[in-house]
C-alpha cells in the first residue's frame, strides 16, 4: 500500500496516551486499572465503553504503547465460538513465558455485537479474564446488552464520552495542516458537526473530501449532491417503476419527510394526464400528511410505514405511461418560502412595535393592517409622520410601503 | 391611526356592549374586581374596554404605573410572561387602588402548560394584582382558570352600530362616502370594527369621495376575496394556477386556513354553474378538508386537495 493510500485514521492514530484527546477521565483510569493490575492488586479486566469514534481502540493501543505490552487484537465478532477463542488464545497465552519476554494485553473489540447464538463466547472470554494470566481489554458500544452483563462482577468500566464538536474541528484542522490539503473552515465545521462528535468519521470524511479536485467547497456539494440524486432515484422509481419499487428506494433515504411529501407534490401534476388522477393523488398526499402528523403526535413512528404507503401509492392513481425520466423540479414552495422568510424579520420587528402602540398582536397588524399601508401612507409628509409617531425608521417604513 | 384616534376613552363612551360596561362600572363604583375572562371575536373592543376601565380606576396620573398590557401570542414564552408579571406586580400599586391589573391579550394562544403557570400566578399575586384575559373562544382557556374568572362575553358589533361608527368618523374627518361604499365595508367588516375602520381609513387615503369600486379595491387586500379567482382557475382544470393563488392568500396575504375556507364556503354556495346536488358534495368535502386541516400536518396540502376536487368537478359539470 502506498503512502497516499493509507487512511487517515491509521495514520493519525495516538501513539501515546497524552495524545488521546478529550477523554482525560477515562484516561486516567485506564492508567490506574492497568498499575493495579500489574502490581496484583486486581484481576479484572477494563470495559471500555462509549460511541463510536470516542477512542477507545484507541486508547487501549495507546496503553500497550506506553506499557510497552504486546496487544493481541480479538475482534469478538470474528471469533464466535468458545471453541475459535480458547484454540487461538490459550496456546499463545501459555507460550509467552517461555519464548517471549514481552507481556501481552489482549483486546476484544465489539463485544456487544455478538449475537444470541454466539454466547458461548462469553465463557470463554469469563474464563480467561479469571485466569488472570495476562490484562484483558473489552470495548463496546453499549454495556447494558446482554452479554456484558453477564461479566460485569469481572470488569471496571471505563466510559468514553461523544467528542465536543470544538475538539473534532481542533483535530481536523490540525490533519488538514500537516496534509497541506486546503479545505475552508466553513467546510471543517460542517464536517465536524455531520460528524456527531464520531471523530474517526469525521477524519474519514475529511480525507475523502481533501481527494475532490476542489475541496475548498467540498462538502456541500458532496452531500446535497447525494440528497438529490437520492430524491430523483425516489422519484423514478416511484413514477415510472412501481410502488414497490419506489417503498425500497425510501428505505435507504435520509431525508426529512416533509421535504420529501413537498418534491412528490412539486413534480406529480406534470405527470397525470386529468384532473380525476390529480384528485386521487393529493387526496393521498393529503393523508400522508395525516400520518405524519400523527407520529408527531403520538411519537410513535408505526405510522411512517402508512406515512410512506400514502406517498408512494399516490401514483398508482396515474394511467400514463412514462417513457423516459422526466424532468424533476425543485419544491417551488420551499423556494417561496425561504423568499418570503428573509422579508418577513423586518416586517415582524416593524409590526411588534405598531402591536404595542394599536394595543394589538403583530399577528393582527401584519394580517389586517400592513396590507393597507400603501393606501393609508400615500405621501412622504404622512409617511414621516407616521414613521416620528411610531418612532420607526423612515426608510424602514418605505420600504415596508412598497413592498404591498 | 384612526383606530386609535377614535378608541374610546371613557366606559360610557363605548357602544354596544352595554351588559358589559353595566358590570364593569358597578367595579369602578365599589373600586374592586375580580379576575376577568373577555372572550368575544376580534374587534369588538375588548383591549378598549380593558384601556377604559383601568382608566377610571387610576385615573390619568395612576394609569401607566398600574396597569400592564402584554400580548399573549407575541409574548409566547411563560418565562417572559412570568419574569414580566413577577417584576411588574412585585412593586405595591401606587394610588389608593389597592391593586394592579394586567391584562394578558389574546389568551387563547398560550400553551395548556403556560396557562397552568399562570394560573399559579394568578393565586400568588391576586392579593396586589388583579388579572383581565382577554380570548376569542373561552373554551380554549383551562378550566381551573377559567373559574378563577369572572366571563364577560362581547358581541360582535351590530351592523347598524358598525355604520353609525363609520358615518361619525367621515363626518369629522370630512370624507364623503356614498351608501353603497358604506355598506360594502360594513358587510365585509361582519361586526369587526377595527377593521371596518381601517378599510374606511384606507379607502378614504386614495380619495376624498369614498365609493363602492375604491372600498373593494382596499378589501381585496384584507380579506380573501382572491378566494374566487383561485376557485373559478380550478373549475377552468388548471390546478397550478389556482394552488399558486392558494399559497398566496397562505403566505403572502397571511390569511389562515380558517379564514379561507370560509371564504370558500360562500363562494361555492354562490356559484351558479353547478347544481344544488353538487354543490352540497362540495360543501361535504369542505368539511372534511376542514377536519384534516385540523388533524394533518400540512394546511396547504389539505386546502389543495379541494382544489384538486374543484378541478374535476369543473371538468364533469360545469358548461362552459
Amino acid at each position: 500500500m502506498s503512502k497516499a493510500n493509507i487512511l487517515w485514521t491509521e495514520k493519525y492514530r495516538p501513539k501515546t496516551l497524552h495524545e488521546i484527546i478529550g477523554q482525560k477521565n477515562a484516561v486516567e483510569a485506564l492508567r490506574r486499572w492497568l498499575n493495579d493490575f500489574l502490581k496484583g492488586k486486581t484481576r479484572k479486566a477494563a470495559l471500555l465503553y462509549g460511541p463510536p469514534g470516542s477512542g477507545k481502540t484507541a486508547a487501549a493501543l495507546a496503553l500497550c504503547n506506553d506499557y510497552n505490552l504486546d496487544p493481541i487484537e480479538l475482534n469478538a465478532s470474528d471469533f464466535r465460538t468458545a471453541k475459535s477463542i480458547e484454540s487461538f488464545l490459550l496456546p499463545s497465552l501459555s507460550s509467552l513465558s517461555i519464548f517471549d519476554n514481552k507481556k501481552k494485553l489482549i483486546i476484544f473489540d465489539e463485544v456487544d455485537g455478538l449475537t444470541k447464538s454466539e454466547y458461548s463466547a462469553v465463557r470463554s472470554i469469563r474464563k480467561i479474564i479469571e485466569s488472570g494470566l495476562c490484562p484483558v481489554i473489552l470495548i463496546a458500544n453499549d454495556p447494558y446488552k446482554p452479554p456484558l452483563s453477564q461479566l460485569r462482577d469481572i470488569v471496571v468500566e471505563i466510559r468514553f464520552y461523544r467528542l465536543p464538536w470544538s475538539l473534532v474541528v481542533r483535530v481536523l484542522n490540525e490533519i488538514a495542516a500537516k496534509e497541506k490539503v486546503k479545505v475552508s473552515p466553513v467546510v471543517i465545521k460542517k464536517i465536524a458537526s455531520v460528524s456527531h462528535g464520531d471523530l474517526r468519521a469525521a477524519i474519514l470524511s475529511l480525507q475523502g473530501i481533501a481527494s475532490l479536485k476542489d475541496p475548498s467547497e467540498g462538502s456541500r456539494l458532496l452531500m446535497s449532491r447525494d440528497l438529490e440524486k437520492n430524491i430523483f432515484d425516489f422519484l423514478s422509481a416511484l413514477f415510472l417503476g412501481s410502488p414497490e419499487a419506489a417503498k425500497s428506494v425510501l428505505r435507504t433515504l435520509d431525508v426529512d419527510y416533509s421535504m420529501l411529501l413537498r418534491w412528490v407534490e412539486e413534480n406529480f401534476p406534470s405527470v397525470c394526464s386529468s384532473p380525476g388522477e390529480i384528485e386521487c393523488c393529493v387526496d393521498k398526499l393529503s393523508k400522508a400528511s395525516i400520518f405524519e402528523k400523527r407520529i408527531t403526535e403520538t411519537g410513535s413512528w408505526r405510522f411512517l410505514s402508512y406515512f410512506f404507503d400514502m406517498l408512494v401509492f399516490s401514483s398508482s392513481c396515474r394511467t400514463k405511461k412514462l417513457g423516459t425520466r422526466p424532468r424533476f423540479r425543485y419544491p417551488s414552495l420551499i423556494k417561496m418560502l425561504s423568499k418570503i422568510s428573509s422579508e418577513e424579520g423586518y416586517k415582524k420587528s416593524v409590526s411588534l412595535k405598531l402591536a404595542k402602540a394599536l394595543h394589538c398582536s403583530s399577528k393582527t397588524i401584519m394580517k389586517d393592517f400592513l396590507p393597507l399601508i400603501q393606501f393609508i401612507l400615500n405621501d412622504e409628509t404622512k409617511i414621516s409622520l407616521f414613521a416620528r409617531r411610531y418612532n420607526l425608521d423612515k426608510k424602514t417604513v418605505k420600504k415596508l410601503v412598497a413592498q404591498y | 391611526m384612526w383606530v386609535e384616534k377614535y378608541r374610546p376613552k371613557r366606559l360610557s363612551e363605548v357602544c354596544n356592549q352595554e351588559e358589559v360596561v353595566k358590570v364593569l362600572k358597578g367595579f369602578v363604583e365599589r373600586r374592586n374586581m375580580p379576575h376577568l375572562l373577555f372572550a368575544g371575536p376580534p374587534g369588538t373592543g375588548k383591549t378598549t374596554v380593558a384601556l377604559c376601565l383601568a382608566y377610571e380606576l387610576f385615573g390619568e396620573e395612576g394609569f401607566a404605573a398600574n396597569y400592564l398590557e402584554l400580548n399573549a401570542s407575541d409574548e409566547r414564552g411563560i418565562d417572559t410572561i412570568r419574569s414580566k408579571v413577577k417584576n411588574f406586580s412585585r412593586a405595591s400599586p401606587i394610588g389608593d387602588i389597592p391593586f394592579k391589573i394586567i391584562h394578558l391579550d389574546e389568551s387563547d394562544n398560550l400553551t395548556a402548560d403556560a396557562q397552568q403557570a399562570l394560573r399559579r400566578l394568578m393565586e400568588m399575586f391576586s392579593a396586589t394584582c388583579r388579572f383581565i384575559l382577554s380570548c376569542n373562544y373561552s373554551s380554549r382557556i383551562i378550566e381551573p382558570i377559567q373559574s378563577r374568572c369572572m366571563l364577560l362575553r362581547f358581541m360582535p358589533f351590530e351592523d347598524k352600530v358598525v355604520r353609525e361608527r363609520l358615518l361619525y368618523i367621515a363626518n369629522n374627518e370630512g370624507v364623503k362616502i356614498d351608501d353603497k361604499a358604506l355598506e360594502a365595508i360594513v358587510s365585509a367588516a361582519e361586526g369587526d370594527l377595527r377593521k371596518a375602520i381601517n378599510v374606511l381609513q384606507a379607502s378614504a387615503s386614495i380619495s376624498e369621495v369614498v365609493t363602492e369600486e375604491i372600498v373593494y379595491k382596499v378589501l381585496g387586500r384584507v380579506s380573501p376575496v382572491k378566494v374566487k379567482n383561485m376557485i373559478e382557475l380550478a373549475l377552468k382544470g388548471d390546478f397550478i394556477a389556482a394552488r399558486d393563488v392558494l399559497r398566496e392568500l397562505l403566505w403572502k396575504s397571511g390569511f389562515s386556513p380558517m379564514d379561507i375556507i370560509a371564504q370558500i364556503k360562500r363562494e361555492i354556495l354562490r356559484l351558479d354553474s353547478i347544481s344544488p346536488k353538487v354543490k352540497a358534495d362540495l360543501i361535504d368535502y369542505l368539511g372534511e378538508i376542514d377536519y384534516r386541516i385540523v388533524i394533518g400536518s400540512h394546511e396547504d396540502i389539505q386546502l389543495s386537495a379541494f382544489i384538486a376536487r374543484l378541478c374535476s368537478i369543473g371538468e364533469k359539470y360545469v358548461k362552459s
